[in-house]
């Protein structure tokens, strides 16, 4: 099922941040992982990803930084690492409350869920 | 180009305006495109669908392009704000803290009193200001009535070119206006026999001539020991008249107590006016002003003593002999009052040597009247003056060690002032301050230059308005903090813990002993912090450049800088043993001098060794072993062709952390050393304050006069029978 581009595009930080709490990830990787993840569901573009990181990192909630890639992977290549900030970590848990309630009333009006 | 050069050329065009963070961009998109690129390649498809699927996936160029544009522009516009912000105000607000902290520096260091500032008379009321910079004339036109502005006037005044002449004291033609004015000082100060003195000194000096008489000898034995055979002199007198009038005025002379030329006394009544010396160049400035002061009347007074001096021997030849004692006792008289008197130390040497040709002209005197006795007591007379004041030469003395603790100036100073008990500390520290304050400077001007020379080449790069422009990069916030941290705060604070806990600095010695390692000391901390500046600010570059897709140097290694690395820690190990031995005192020299053994100025004693020489020849080593590395890495950096761009951006992004580093170290390090100056010129007073008032009171000149005032008594005593 095709989502509407106003779910994706609403859905696009909180999924980033929970992407990168665990650890730093380049851009290609986070693409990668949301669309093996979410079996395609959510296929995002370039277009989603990158200005949305970028704006991420003006607001510091992330930061970048270039690295080395894995020699097994990409020899001798570098990329930008986006590693997610004490605000960033912040902001995650807002979102993520933010969306479990906004869930649960939403739900309550469609399914007629009360918890 | 690329076909994917082209697609992100294409969709980071809007980024144009801030390049860094285009060709940042461009590269993140770039690096997305091989790895998407990469996939497909795995997935068993060739490297042109490969290629064409990565793109494909990429999405619509425009929309990315505009939603980059979108999250991008907030930061963009601040980033150009802070780049603005920093050319205009860092390279001038740099020049700015350079050129306000040499105004500090300098002090008063005014070498006239008409060069003496405005600010320095602002608080003054009309007349003060007056008083401390207007000219002689004007001062004595404004208060005519007042005797010390008016000889302070008359003094001055036959000093200038105008009346001045060598040998007669006034030139012939501004002779009878001279001694209208020296009549008008007379009238003003009735009782002050420098007027009457001073008249006679020009009559007899336009009346009379006098040279070598080689008939007539005496001898001196001098400090070292050495006896010197020395002609009286003989008179020949060419206007009787004018020269009875001369010896009238001198008569007239000797029965006023009083004898002053008003420049001493208006100088302390200037230097009163002055406000209270801040540093060391305020200092310095008001001993420059001190001697400044005229004192002309010492050559006139005593070209007159010897003119009376061989005069009274004319009159003893002629057989004359009440005459004859009567003017050379009156020269006596004269000499040992200037010499009872004196205020100065000029002054008191002159009458020294005044009273030296009388008692040698005394014994020809009575040798000629046939007064043997009296002959003999005169030569013993003049035998004791010279051994007098040659003791006071011979006598205490600091010796090497003491003056080890002295400084520059009061080591200069002190061998002509026997017997001066300094309190060395206030002087020393402002020097070592000042000294500090001058290698500080040096240090920020040299970062200034070499921001105005990169910033210089950066224009000129940006104005050829070629292709491979330079970038302007920002290395990030942490690596500026590193740079601070290692290049400035840690080899300050490592410093400061050498100098100031360990102590190691020795500043307890002054810089007379300790200049060489002193300077050691500086070349090794300034080289340290202006290279690790540099390198720090170079790999910071390199590396940010590097992740916006420029070609750069591959980073140093060992091998490829053996012999510079081997150099270099040979040198190091030099300059360790010789500060660890100069700690533990095991190469702290007994006896020192400054600057070695090829511009020593004074040779207080002959056990006198070259010590500071060494400091200073590793010094030199150092500062030529990094200069030499310096110019190797910056040649190395124009040959290599293919990294030109990365060469302009280093260039372009070096200036502002050069900039930055001197508006941090000027304010933080020039404000703490000018306050440690300030402090210990304040405690310049008493016997740590030299000026031209208290240096025969504070040293053993003080028994001279003493003498002096002993000797005007006996004077008086036989002129009064």
């Amino acid at each position: 099922m095709d989502f509407s581009q106003d779910l994706i595009r609403g859905s696009v930080v909180p999924v980033i941040l929970a992407m990168l709490k665990d650890r730093p990830m380049y851009g290609y990787e986070i693409l990668k992982l949301v669309n093996s993840r979410t079996n395609g569901q959510l296929e995002w573009k370039e277009g989603t990803l990158y200005p949305t990181l970028h704006r991420l990192q003006a607001q510091r909630y992330i930061t970048a930084k270039w690295a080395d890639a894995p020699s097994d992977e990409a020899p001798g290549r570098k990329r930008k690492y986006y590693s997610i900030t004490r605000k960033g970590l912040a902001e995650f848990t807002r979102r993520t409350e933010e969306w479990s309630e906004f869930s649960l009333a939403v739900n309550a009006i469609l399914f007629g869920c009360t918890s | 180009m690329s076909n994917w050069d082209e697609l992100v050329s294409s969709v980071t065009h809007r980024l144009r305006i801030d390049p860094e963070l285009r060709m940042d961009v461009s590269r993140e998109l770039r690096a997305h495109l091989e790895d998407s690129a990469a996939e497909f390649r795995e997935a068993g498809q060739s490297e042109q669908e490969a290629f064409g699927n990565a793109v494909k996936a990429f999405g619509d160029p425009r929309e990315l392009s505009d939603k980059l544009w979108q999250a991008n522009k907030g930061r963009i516009r601040l980033r150009g704000v802070l780049r603005w912000a920093c050319r205009a105000t860092l390279v001038p607000g740099a020049i700015l803290v350079i050129i306000i902290l040499l105004f500090n520096m300098k002090g008063l260091t005014p070498i006239s009193w008409e060069q003496i500032p405005s600010s320095l008379t602002a608080q003054l009321s009309e007349e003060d200001a007056f008083i401390l910079t207007a000219d002689a004339k004007a001062i004595s036109q404004r208060w005519p009535d007042n005797p010390i502005y008016y000889g302070n006037y008359v003094t001055t005044v036959l000093y200038e070119n105008e009346f001045r002449d060598q040998q007669l004291g006034a030139k012939p033609e501004k002779l009878d206006e001279a001694l209208v004015l020296l009549d008008k000082g007379k009238r003003i100060d009735p009782d002050n026999a420098y007027y009457d003195y001073l008249k006679a000194a020009l009559l007899i000096n336009h009346s009379s001539t006098i040279s070598d008489d080689t008939s007539r000898t005496y001898e001196i034995v001098n400090y070292g020991g050495e006896v010197r055979v020395k002609n009286c002199w003989k008179i020949e007198i060419s206007d009787k008249t004018l020269f009875n009038k001369a010896i009238q005025e001198f008569k007239n002379g000797l029965t006023k107590s009083e004898f002053s030329g008003g420049t001493i006394e208006m100088l302390d009544l200037r230097m009163k006016l002055l406000p209270e010396p801040t540093r060391l160049g305020d200092q310095i400035g008001r001993i420059s002003l001190q001697v400044s002061v005229f004192l002309p009347q010492v050559s006139v007074l005593r070209s007159m003593v010897k003119s009376l001096s061989a005069y009274a021997v004319s009159l003893a030849e002629q057989g004359k002999e009440e005459q004859s004692i009567n003017i050379i006792t009156s020269a006596g008289l004269m000499s040992s009052m200037q010499g009872a008197q004196a205020d100065t130390l000029i002054g008191l040497l002159v009458a020294q040597a005044q009273q030296t040709a009388v008692l040698a002209h005394q014994e020809q005197v009575y040798r000629e009247l046939g007064e043997k006795e009296k002959a003999v007591e005169a030569k013993r007379a003049l035998s004791e003056q010279v051994s007098a004041f040659n003791e006071l030469r011979s006598g205490h003395r600091y010796n090497s060690e003491q003056l080890n603790q002295a400084g520059m100036l009061w080591f200069a100073v002190l061998p002509s002032l026997p017997g001066f008990e300094v309190d060395f500390e206030p002087m020393r520290t402002a020097e070592q301050y000042i000294f500090t304050e001058g290698v500080l400077m040096l240090l920020l001007i040299m970062l200034a230059i070499f921001s105005l020379l990169f910033g210089g080449a950066t224009l000129l790069n940006l104005l050829a308005r070629t292709e491979k422009r330079p970038v302007l990069v920002f290395v990030g916030w942490g690596r500026i903090a590193k740079i601070f941290l290692l290049a400035i705060l840690l080899p300050l604070g490592v410093y400061a813990f050498y100098a100031y806990v360990l102590t190691a600095s020795d500043r307890v010695y002054g810089l007379n002993f300790t200049a060489g390692k002193t300077i050691l000391e500086f070349v090794v901390i300034m080289g340290v912090m202006f290279t690790a500046l540099f390198w720090l600010s170079y790999s910071s570059i390199r590396l940010r450049a590097e992740q916006i897709g420029l070609a750069v140097p591959r980073t140093i290694r060992f091998k490829d800088r053996w012999l510079i690395i081997g150099l270099g820690t040979l040198i190091s190990l030099a300059v360790a043993i010789y500060l660890i031995g100069w700690w533990i005192g095991f190469f702290k020299p007994q006896e020192g001098r400054w600057f070695g053994w090829w511009a020593s100025p004074f040779e207080i004693e002959d056990k006198f060794m070259p010590s500071c020489t060494d400091g200073f020849l590793l010094a030199i080593a150092v500062a030529a072993f990094l200069i030499c590395w310096f110019i190797r890495e910056l040649v190395g950096l124009f040959i290599q062709k293919q990294y030109s761009v990365f060469r302009k951006t280093f260039f372009r992004s070096i200036v502002p952390i050069f900039a930055a580093t001197v508006i941090v170290i000027g304010i933080a390090c020039g404000w703490l050393l000018a306050r440690a100056e300030s402090s210990a010129v304040r405690r310049m007073t008493g016997r740590a304050e030299v000026n031209i008032r208290n240096e025969v009171e504070n040293s053993d000149y003080r028994f001279l006069r003493d003498r002096f005032i002993k000797q005007h008594n006996e004077y008086l005593q036989e002129f009064q029978k």
